[in-house]
């Protein structure tokens, strides 16, 4: 039998998935787009988005736009790498279910 | 837990990436008021240059208020939503266009070599090109047909008599630019209603 994948535990949190997900469609997005759309607290978002940061899935930008400070995030190289591999192997995990 | 349980959990996962990736797709920017923005601009320019005294600045005047406008509000606009690959094409093609457009008019009008068939066609295929590049982008018919509306005019406007030049170029802007732009503000409304209605 065929070992089966592991999946990444920094991007398997629901939370942190959501926010690769989403940062994977876009340039760039601020921190209030990423609340809205993922519903999540403040201090709950920045704590997972340190977390992506930390594993380098993540960059992060600080600059005025209309001089009023902004922060943007934007996945990685490596981040859109590791959700690739992720969706990959939840594709093999699941196998037939997924048909 | 289950192995049922866990392949819930898998699919779960699953659907969250899908539904995660259209919702930032989604994010769609809302560009009809450029189109009544510029509308307006080019009637006010075209009943400036008839009725008002300086006919000389009217266009000059009028454009470079409307690009002035139109580059405040949408960096305000781009703000609040991110780009996406699809908005960043858009923006690309109008840019270019936009810009075209500017060098070409002050270009033939500093030169004093304007020729008004040619000079207008010229500025009208320009436009045409631009809606029809956005249209392939975007996949979407309708906006094809303000290109075709944009080349048809162009064509003629070729061929008609100078008094026919304004006429034409009027009902070009209130049909391809201030009606359009009014048509694309119905649907991003109605976008938007029905992006509150279902969460």
């Amino acid at each position: 039998m065929a070992d089966l994948p592991e999946l990444d535990p920094v991007i398997h949190g629901k939370l942190r998935l959501a926010i690769l997900s989403l940062l994977s469609s876009v340039d760039d997005a601020e921190f209030t787009w990423l609340r809205d759309k993922t519903g999540a607290t403040d201090g709950n978002l920045g704590a997972h988005l340190s977390k992506l940061e930390e594993a380098g899935y993540v960059g992060v930008e600080k600059k005025f736009i209309l001089r009023k400070p902004v922060t943007l995030y934007r996945m990685t190289d490596s981040g859109r790498t590791a959700l690739a591999g992720y969706v990959r192997a939840l594709r093999t995990l699941l196998g037939t279910a997924l048909k | 837990m289950t192995e049922q349980e866990t392949q819930e959990e898998l699919l779960s996962r699953f659907e969250l990436v899908e539904m995660m990736l259209k919702e930032g797709r989604r994010s769609t920017e809302y560009w009809g008021w450029t189109f009544v923005l510029w509308g307006a601009a080019y009637l006010i320019a075209i009943a400036w240059s008839y009725w008002w005294r300086q006919p000389n600045l009217a266009w000059p005047v009028t454009m470079i208020t409307a690009a002035v406008l139109t580059t405040v509000v949408a960096a305000r606009k781009k703000r609040a939503k991110p780009q996406t690959p699809v908005s960043r094409a858009i923006r690309g093609i109008w840019t270019a266009v936009g810009v075209a457009i500017f060098i070409f008019c002050f270009a033939v009008g500093l030169s004093g070599h304007a020729e008004m068939h040619s000079y207008i066609a010229t500025i009208e295929i320009l436009l045409g090109v631009a809606n029809c590049a956005v249209s392939m982008v975007l996949r979407w018919r309708g906006q094809f047909f303000i290109a075709l509306l944009w080349w048809i005019s162009a064509v003629a406007t070729c061929y008609v008599g100078s008094q026919w030049i304004t006429p034409i170029l009027v009902a070009d802007t209130l049909i391809g630019l201030l009606g359009f732009g009014l048509y694309l503000m119905y649907r991003e409304r109605r976008d938007r209603r029905l992006r509150v209605q279902h969460g």
